[in-house]
């Protein structure tokens, strides 16, 4: 019999920070431990500062643990899995002396050795997803931040990855924009992308999710199944709420 | 090799359309043009007066633009988190680093080609272009090696204080041999140690300061230009490394 592998397997992480002169170290993770299956959307949520965008740099290898292990598909992550993974930082920052089309042909650049291949294909599919095509030849310093979020969307699905790790995807978006990045959620969804998500937005958690993780003050509270995790309340909220109240007892 | 390729072009493009960039050139044209001027005044000495300043705004704006954007490259792109997409991607810590490196030496480099054959044409001196072209070098690796020594200290300090050791270290290391004379002749032993460790942990820079041998009837040996090479790279080499190996371990937070 051969157990089933974990997407993502988190394992007793640990992280703290220098504080300043006369602080001591603050330390934000304390042995965080979960696991993503495979084939599955999962949402990771928590408070402003609990721990979910370190942890999810702990992932990339942004920030070196102090302890623990972390494992895509049973193994350490590497180039070859870089180049699957699709990613969405907190705040997507970009280099706003470039286009829309020459940002996305930089990150195809660094995806794909050699050849360009399909990449006007690509971008072109992408770039219509997120609602950008018109504007993929203004430079980024052009576009507001609810189009610098979809830009960055659209560079996270360019490559058609396997696995899509998104940092707060629908901060700073209006409504529109919000069921924008849910319909492409959804339809990566359908294609088969596992996906990875943060946010402070339960009510797309409980439309998008099957599992959840939560994170209070750096410390797991729930890995599991969202329709659990719900079994008792009516809405993610009220979950939410009591099983924080039930980790401060 | 591709990945430093694609990250060094982009940094590239990123430079040419800054605005910083554009101040340098206008301040290195500016002094190309005093010189000029300046030159008018002398009845016999021209020459050498726009060779002199021209060949020191080359070397002024060379070193500005290594001191200035090497210090703030890498904090900027940690400080806006835009390196966390590129490190996303299939590239390591080092590949990054080495892209952000080339794509300065190639802005660096685009000034020391264009500024020179300008000053050639001002000088109307195209017999001497081998000669500026060892002038040229010295100062090109003489700016590259500040670039990564800058590049280095920005990785563990604030880029202020990068550009602040960077001019220090410049200043000592152009010091060093005045240093070293004043040394011999001190009774201090602190002195005399403290100019013996500046001697091998800094580099010279006083030693390959070729801007007077611009009307050198030989011009300059292969051998010094070897030597100048073999003192450079070195330095540029043990500064990168130590740069990677901080870098490497540093939190991107």
């Amino acid at each position: 019999m051969t157990s089933k592998v974990a997407l993502l397997e988190v394992k007793d992480l640990c992280k703290s920070f220098d504080g300043n002169l006369f602080e001591k170290r603050k330390q934000v993770l304390h042995h965080v431990s979960f696991s993503l299956p495979e084939g599955s959307t999962s949402g990771f949520v928590g408070n402003n500062g609990s721990g979910k965008t370190t942890t999810i740099k702990c992932i990339f290898e942004f920030i070196r643990p102090d302890q623990g292990q972390i494992q895509l598909k049973g193994r350490k992550l590497d180039r070859e899995m870089k180049a699957r993974i699709g990613y969405l930082p907190e705040r997507p920052y970009l280099y706003e002396f470039l286009t829309g089309m020459e940002f996305l042909r930089l990150h195809w650049n660094l995806c794909h050795d050699g050849a360009a291949g399909n990449f006007i294909e690509k971008a072109h599919y992408a770039l219509k997803k997120v609602d950008l095509f018109e504007a993929r030849d203004k430079k980024l310093r052009q576009y507001s931040k609810g189009m610098l979020q979809r830009a960055g969307l659209a560079q996270a699905i360019l490559n058609e990855p396997d696995l899509l790790i998104l940092d707060e995807p629908m901060s700073g978006l209006d409504p529109d924009g919000r069921l924008m990045v849910k319909d492409i959620l959804k339809e990566q969804q359908k294609k088969g992308v596992n996906i990875f998500f943060s946010s402070h937005l339960l009510q797309d958690m409980e439309e998008l999710c099957q599992h959840l993780v939560v994170i209070n003050l750096g410390k797991i509270i729930y890995d599991g199944s969202l329709q659990k995790f719900m079994a008792e309340y009516s809405s993610l909220e009220a979950a939410f709420k009591a099983a924080k109240v039930r980790d401060l007892a | 090799m591709r990945k430093i390729k694609v990250i060094a072009l982009t940094t590239f493009r990123e430079l040419i359309r800054e605005k910083f960039f554009l101040v340098i050139v206008f301040v290195a044209v500016f002094l190309i043009g005093l010189s000029v001027l300046l030159g008018q005044l002398s009845f016999d000495e021209s020459q050498k007066i726009l060779a002199d300043i021209g060949l020191t705004a080359v070397q002024v704006s060379s070193l500005g633009l290594a001191l200035f954007i090497g210090s703030f490259m890498l904090s900027r792109e940690i400080e806006k988190q835009t390196c966390l997409l590129m490190l996303s991607r299939p590239i390591s810590r080092t590949e990054f680093l080495l892209g952000k490196f080339s794509g300065i030496v190639l802005l660096i480099s685009l000034l020391n080609i264009t500024l020179p054959w300008a000053l050639l044409a001002l000088l109307n001196r195209w017999d001497l272009a081998g000669h500026m072209a060892q002038i040229i070098l010295s100062i090109w690796l003489e700016a590259l090696v500040v670039l990564a020594l800058v590049f280095m200290f920005s990785v563990v300090l604030r880029p202020v204080l990068a550009v602040m050791v960077g001019v220090v270290i410049f200043l000592c290391g152009s010091w060093l041999e005045d240093m070293s004379f004043f040394a011999k002749r001190s009774q201090d032993s602190f002195f005399k140690m403290a100019s013996e460790v500046a001697k091998w942990g800094i580099p010279n820079f006083y030693r390959f300061n070729w801007k007077n041998y611009f009307f050198l009837e030989k011009g300059l040996a292969a051998e010094e230009i070897g030597q100048l090479v073999l003192h450079y790279v070195p330095w540029i080499v043990i500064f990168l490394l130590i740069g990677m190996a901080a870098f490497r371990r540093k939190d991107i937070v």
